[in-house]
Formats: C-alpha cells, structure tokens, sequence
C-alpha cells in the first residue's frame, strides 16, 4: 500500500474540505484524530468536534483523544487499514501567507510520516479566469467534471528547470503554463495548471522539499458552480478511489452534523415528477 | 464544519475579506512574521487575566474600575527587510545616487512604509489583567491576532501563571449566549469562533492551559461587531463577578459605554439618532 496524504485546497464552493468531511465521517469507525497542526497561517478558527448524527459521541475523536473537545482550523486524521492520512483545512490561508503553510507546516508532515503520495484537491468554478485559460475546447464540451493530473517526483532536475523557465524567461507574459509538471488524463477538463493556482506553489514546495519519501503528486480539481456543493462534494469523495489505490468507492455517504441547516442533504432531483417545489 | 464569511456581497464564499499586505501573490518565497513585543509584566501580581477584543470595552469602564495602563503590546510587520520577494532586480551595490532615472524613486518611498503596526493596551484594575486587541477586517491581517494570541499564551504558559484565564468573544455564527471552557463546551456544529478570541482559545488548546469564558451572539464583520440589549444584559450580569464595584453603577456605566462606543445595534442605542 502506498502511504497518502490527502490536502485540500480552500477553493470555489468549499467542495475539496467537504468532500474530506464525507470521507473521515463516512469512515469514522477507520479514521483516528493523529493531531492538531499549527495555525498561524490560517485564519483562526475553534469550534466543538463535529460528529455523524447517529453517533452518540465525536467516534472520530474519542478513540485516540478521549479529552478532546475542541477542534482547531487544521488537523490530521489516519486510517491504518487503508494508510491515508486526511489533512483537514477549516479555514481560509491568510492572504500572502499560503508558501509559509506549505513549508513550514505541510511539508514537515510529509517527512514525519513517510508520505510517498500527496493527493491534492481542488476546485474551479466559471469565474476563475486563471484555470479556465488551462482548460482545454473539446474537453469543455465533454461530461467529466473531474480533473486528475499526476507529477512524477522522480524528474526534479527537469522540473525545476521549468519552474526557472517560468518565472525568469518569460516574465512578459502574466499567466505561464507550466505544461510538463503535471500529466493529465485525456478526459480531464484541466489540462494544464496556472502559476496562479494554489496548486503551483504546493508543487514547486513539495519537489522542492525532496523528501526521499516523496513519489507522486496528484492534482485532483472538480469543476464547480458555486452554491449548495454539497452534491459536488459527493461527487468528488466518490471520484477518490481513482486516484488513490487503497481507497474503495464508500457504500454510503455519511455527512457530519455541521452540514444539517447549512448544506442541503437531499440530492438534487432530477426529473419533474419530484415536483417543481420541494 | 467549514468557515463561512460574513459579507453582504456575492463574493466566492472561499475567499475571506482581509487586508492585502503582500501584494506579490505569485511569490514563491516565504512571507516574514509580525514580531511582538510584550511590556514587561510580573504576571504573579495578577489573579486573573482576562483576553478579549476592543468590541468588549464597555464592560470594562476606565474611570469606574479605576484601571491603570501597564504598557502597550506591539506587533510589527516590517516588509522592508529585505526578506520578501521583490517585483524588480536586487543589486548588491546601491545605484540611486549613480543612476537616479534608472531606479524609480516611487519604489524607494514606497519599501520605506512599507511598516504595518498594531498597538494594544494592557490595562489592569485590582488583581485583574486586560488585553483588549481592536481589530479590523479592512486594515488587520488575521496574522497579527494569531501572533498576539501566540505570544501572550505562550506568556502565560511559561510565566506558569496561576490565576484563572478567562476569553470573551463573539460569534455571528451563534444566537445566545455561551460559556466554554476546557473542560467542557455549550458550541455545537456548525458553530464557531474565529478572530482574536479564536485564535487565544486555540493556542490555549495547543498549550493545555485552562481557561474558561464566554461567546456571545453578535452581528457584523470581526472589528464591528453590534450586540444586542439582551446579550449585553446577560454579558454584563456575568462580568459583575470580575470586577470590584456597585453592581447598578457598574451596570448603568456600561450600557453609557456600550451606546458610545458604537457596539449597539442601531434600533436599541435610542430614540434619535
């Protein structure tokens, strides 16, 4: 089994951290609260330990941290049995800050823990200018709303010599596409990533921090509209056993109490004779 | 459990209103901290340190309580270091003498405010301590309020402070009034607590140090918050206990405060405006 580290990115509509959520709570009785992480880069944040509503105590917490009763902008969570440990972001990184989170808090974890993979996930809407110039025509007309990109770390001297490439030689043109740092599918929407993106400092940090852990990096970014995500949080937590090999297609969706009243539950209907107005 | 903003405008919910202070996004390097300092203060003098925001102020009325400022705690962010990514070549020899045309005079006045400051008063009255940070979403960076919260814990914790540390914040996320504490909490999901007070509970988390405290409802962005008649009732008939005066003294005094200060919502702070 390949040892996983799952970020996600505080993106359009949220959609990366609730998908996380579906995961940890749907597998509460497999995932263990490891720690939390320093979160001087993040906006602050505490709040009471979400839990599924059926269960009568936070099981995500109180097997490995029985006292706990607060929980904090960033913690990690570890599933033995499928070896993914889940970062979970509760809060936006304050502006000019996100390459000191990536450094100083992330990549220490990557060692720590012996991460060979790092699956991050991400997502776009229309109105992010940025990833849409790296999406591509035809794959605009396509059905799949999912991106997959992987890096191979295996390449560094290459990469950063592309990384240089993009930020000396072509200082004239704003929005350089770093084309051969992730290789995505042919179905992906996203077929390049953005010197804007989040993405592109977590890669340049994490080739950078040469881990000898460190194997792959996936990009996973879903194409969103912006509103109740909970259903593109579904979709995304559904698409993660592609990307990641332990993982299997999760039986049933739990969300945690947190959703209720914020998020819709229900999926959306689909055809007239659910009615026009629910 | 996600973070939510508090913004009138359509804005993408991910993105969270706070002021640009690094204006190179695209950097690739690590942004510089703002450093803190703290006046020297024997915390053994003290048997309760009370940590809040500025939003909290009335119910800390100076002349009534008697309260003494010990010194101001200070953080600056100072960009002109050198340390940040510049938007233009670094030379290891100063041309502006030289070649005054080629180096662009803006740029020198500009690194040279490019200084961001936070001042916050510690006050004191009886054996009581008060640190009251005034924040801002438009001009304070949320990086200040970590860093204070860091400092002024990490203060307490290695002071081995033996008074009790008492946090009151506000919420726009909750709709009364409620205690937490270390040992035991009243939030339920989705409820949260973020700015200042967020950032002091989470370090006193960090650093196991029991506390206890209150959260009350606001409305309003971090920095201008609006409490309601009812909240500030409660707020006021529990904070009695922490200070050494008449209770309906107290009580009218901090309502006079609570109108000046601009904390009331706007129907309950009269008749006229």
């Amino acid at each position: 089994m390949v040892r996983t580290l799952i970020v996600p990115l505080v993106s359009t509509g949220n959609v990366p951290q609730l998908a996380l959520d579906l995961l940890v709570h749907s597998l509460s009785s497999e995932f263990d609260f490891v720690k939390s992480l320093d979160s001087t880069f993040v906006h602050p944040f505490v709040g009471p330990l979400d839990y599924v509503l059926d269960q009568h105590v936070p099981v995500l917490f109180s097997k490995t941290a029985p006292q706990k009763i607060y929980s904090t902008a960033l913690e990690l969570f570890y599933n033995e049995s499928k070896d993914i440990y889940v970062l979970q972001q509760r809060t936006p990184v304050i502006q000019g800050y996100l390459n000191n989170l990536i450094k100083e808090t992330i990549l220490p974890l990557i060692d720590e823990f012996k991460i060979e993979d790092v699956v991050i996930l991400d997502s776009f809407g229309p109105l992010d200018d940025d990833v849409l110039e790296a999406t591509t025509v035809p794959a605009r007309r396509g059905t799949n709303l999912i991106s997959d990109g992987t890096c191979e770390v295996g390449s560094v001297t290459d990469v950063i010599r592309s990384f240089e490439q993009s930020l000396n030689l072509n200082q004239g043109s704003e929005l350089h596409l770093p084309s051969s740092l992730f290789k995505f599918t042919p179905d992906s929407l996203q077929q390049e990533i953005s010197s804007k993106q989040q993405i592109f400092h977590f890669a340049y940090h994490l080739l950078n921090g040469k881990s000898p852990y460190l194997k792959e990096i996936k990009y996973c970014s879903a194409f969103v509209h912006e509103g109740d995500n909970s259903e593109d949080a579904h979709l995304l937590c559904d698409h993660l056993p592609v990307v990641i090999e332990s993982l299997d297609k999760l039986l049933k969706h739990t969300p945690p109490v947190s959703w209720k009243g914020v998020y819709g539950l229900r999926p959306v209907p689909i055809a007239f004779d659910e009615g026009i107005y629910v | 459990m996600l973070f939510k903003q508090w913004n009138e405008i359509a804005e993408p919910r991910h993105q969270l209103d706070s002021p640009v202070i690094i204006a190179n996004e695209g950097t690739l390097q690590t942004s510089v901290l703002p450093q803190v300092t703290l006046p020297p203060i024997d915390l053994q003098n003290f048997s309760r340190v009370i940590l809040t925001s500025a939003i909290m102020n009335p119910l800390f009325p100076e002349k009534l309580l008697k309260s003494t400022i010990l010194g101001d705690l200070k953080v600056i962010l100072d960009l002109s270091s050198g340390k940040m990514a510049l938007d233009h070549p670094m030379h290891s020899w100063n041309f502006d003498e030289n070649f005054p045309n080629e180096v662009d005079p803006a740029y020198v006045v500009e690194e040279r405010s490019k200084t961001f400051e936070l001042c916050a008063p510690i006050v004191s009255f009886g054996r009581t301590l008060l640190i009251s940070v005034k924040e801002n979403f438009l001009k304070t960076s949320p990086i200040f309020l970590n860093q204070i919260a860091k400092s002024v814990v990490c203060k307490l914790a290695q002071g081995a402070f033996e008074g009790e540390v008492v946090v009151l914040g506000t919420s726009d996320q909750i709709t009364e009034l409620k205690p937490v504490s270390d040992k035991e909490t009243t939030l339920n999901p989705p409820e949260f607590v973020t700015s200042f007070v967020g950032a002091v509970i989470t370090q006193l988390i960090e650093k196991s140090l029991p506390f206890q405290g209150l959260i009350a409802p606001s409305e309003g962005p971090v920095g201008f918050e609006k409490l309601n008649l009812v909240t500030m009732e409660e707020l006021i008939t529990l904070c009695h206990q922490w200070v050494d005066s008449n209770k309906e003294i107290y009580r009218n005094e901090c309502y006079r405060r609570w109108r000046l200060d601009g904390a009331a919502l706007g129907a309950q702070s009269g008749l006229y405006i």
